[in-house]
């Protein structure tokens, strides 16, 4: 720096003994004087006899020099700054992700907690089935009346024809809208009879197809025991969003089943 | 006017020639690329300022985004954690009798701590004759409490016995209140004195009518019923060792026909075995919910 201010200062200090000269002779290279003028002897000469107007060029470089020098820092800082960023950024959508999953978890897993305690404190005599242990419960108050093991029957859509909707397992509190006994006669979805590999037949207002007794919800779905005989007679088969006990416990709890009583599912 | 100023004053051209001749052009050409430099520098830090910028934004919002989600989180962690406001209330004992397998639980939340056979509501109807009353011998579905706890309890038959015996065996009832005597045809009054039933005769002499379950008062052929609180309405061991009232009539209570438990015969109450009712009233406390399906 101090340098640079000599050779910046050189000219002024020189043009008083150059004016007198005419300021147009060439000058001798001054040999053993400044080493930056011994590399730039252009530079010294024209230093000497424009000395203003390199002077200007000089400063005018250094504070190019300098104006680059904050720019390429602001560059190299942005451009870290940007990375560093970028990464916080993806990690911080991950993250949120991850939450909003985990919260979504978090409801559904109260949806069901919440139906629970809504069905553990109803005070009037209903179904509550667990979906997770396969268990429906006769309940009043909090109080186990009777556990009977389910099968549920699968989310899943069923045929093409026109009444053919995606039956999924009933949710939250739902109510018996009817008792069907062996000789309700229930109008069987097309789809059923599909599902069952059967040509779906003019008439699908079929007595006793829910068996000896089957409950059926405002939802549509049905709770019901494999009957003896018909389209539903098949062990391995439980229709899509409904649930299947055990005839000895349809058959238990028979009495006390109405219009109107709540079904839980959770 | 540049060209002009330079055609009036030759020296200047002179000068720049001097300039050029000494080098100064390398040196304006570098300056002219150095400031060539700067600004396309200057123009791309501009840009990324821009983006910084603008990413710095879209880190804020997503940080914004990241806290919410967290907040969310954990409000239902919280509320997940939350526990229920009167567990107690499932913890307690209760009582449940299924009248379709004839069978009583004894439990405390998820525990079962009795489970036994019992006999329930036969389902008969019986009516008196000329349709005066009739009786649904139904053990009652729904909520009943345990009302109060006995030991060796007496039976105080209802009225619907001596029509059920006196159909039996196809007799006439007759009815005895505290405050009438009963002119038997041998002469013998039958009357209520202090807290039993008597026959008085003519003589003077009085005895004490003895009645028991299977063992009623026939009076002239007919069924005589004893006035409610006589001891020829108290009826021993016909309810077993001990009783826990229902309220209304209904009760559990022991039995002195064992063979009946399993089965659908009793009046409307629940019998068990006197060594279940024994144990029962132990561990069943008053006002113990008792759910009847």
């Amino acid at each position: 720096m101090r340098g640079l201010w000599k050779t910046l200062a050189m000219p002024f200090a020189g043009r008083t003994a150059s004016a007198g000269e005419g300021g147009r002779q060439r000058q001798r290279p001054l040999n053993g004087e400044h080493p930056r003028a011994r590399a730039f002897p252009a530079w010294r000469v024209l230093l000497e006899t424009y000395p203003r107007l390199a002077a200007g060029m000089a400063l005018a470089t250094a504070f190019l020099f300098l104006f680059h020098s904050v720019q390429i820092y602001q560059l190299i800082r942005y451009g870290r700054e940007l990375a560093g960023m970028s990464v916080s950024a993806a990690q911080a959508e991950l993250e949120r992700v991850a939450a909003v999953e985990a919260a979504q978890r978090n409801i559904a897993a109260l949806s069901v907690e919440l139906t629970r305690r809504a069905a553990r404190r109803d005070r009037n005599l209903h179904l509550a089935v667990d979906r997770a242990r396969g268990v429906m419960y006769l309940e009043r108050e909090g109080a186990v009346l009777r556990e009977m093991p389910v099968l549920l029957g699968p989310e899943k859509t069923a045929g093409s024809a026109a009444d053919s909707p995606r039956p999924a397992p009933a949710t939250g509190r739902r109510l018996v809208a009817t008792v069907a006994d062996q000789n309700y006669r229930w109008r069987v979805p097309a789809w059923v009879f599909s599902q069952r590999g059967q040509p779906v037949p003019q008439d699908r207002v079929l007595p006793g197809t829910l068996g000896p007794l089957a409950v059926i919800l405002d939802c549509g779905a049905v709770i019901y025991a494999q009957p003896g005989s018909g389209l539903l007679n098949d062990a391995n088969y439980v229709l899509p969003g409904s649930v299947r006990a055990a005839a000895a416990d349809m058959e238990a709890i028979r009495m006390n089943l109405r219009p109107g009583i709540a079904v839980y599912f959770y | 006017m540049k060209a002009c100023v330079l055609r009036e004053n030759p020296d200047c051209l002179d000068h720049l020639a001097h300039f050029f001749c000494l080098g100064g052009g390398r040196y304006l050409g570098l300056l002219a690329l150095l400031a060539l430099l700067g600004s396309a520098v200057f123009d791309h830090t501009s840009g990324l300022r821009e983006r910084h910028d603008a990413a710095r934004l879209a880190l804020g919002e997503r940080l914004a985004a990241l806290d919410g989600a967290r907040r969310n989180l954990a409000l239902s962690e919280q509320m997940l954690g939350e526990p229920e406001k009167s567990p107690a209330a499932h913890n307690r004992p209760y009582l449940v009798i299924s009248l379709t397998e004839r069978r009583l639980w004894y439990k405390k939340g998820d525990t079962l701590l009795l489970s036994t056979r019992v006999a329930t509501g036969s389902g008969k109807t019986l009516v008196k004759e000329k349709g005066e009353s009739r009786w649904k011998f139904d053990t009652p579905r729904g909520r009943l409490a345990v009302k109060s706890k006995e030991e060796k309890p007496m039976w105080a038959p209802p009225d619907w016995y001596y029509v059920e015996q006196a159909s039996k065996r196809k007799l006439a009832l007759v009815h005895l209140e505290r405050d009438q005597s009963l002119q038997a045809s041998d002469g013998s009054v039958i009357k209520v004195a202090g807290s039993d039933v008597v026959r008085e005769y003519a003589s003077g002499r009085r005895r004490v009518l003895q009645a028991s379950d299977g063992r009623d008062i026939i009076v002239d052929g007919k069924l005589l019923v004893p006035p409610l609180e006589t001891r020829q309405r108290q009826f021993p061991d016909v309810l077993g060792t001990h009783r826990l009232k229902l309220g209304d009539g209904y009760a559990l209570h022991g039995t002195n026909n064992p063979d009946s438990v399993g089965r659908a015969v009793s009046h409307g109450c629940v019998r068990l075995l006197n060594e279940d009712i024994a144990r029962l009233y132990q561990m069943v406390a008053v006002g113990t919910p008792v759910y009847i399906y």
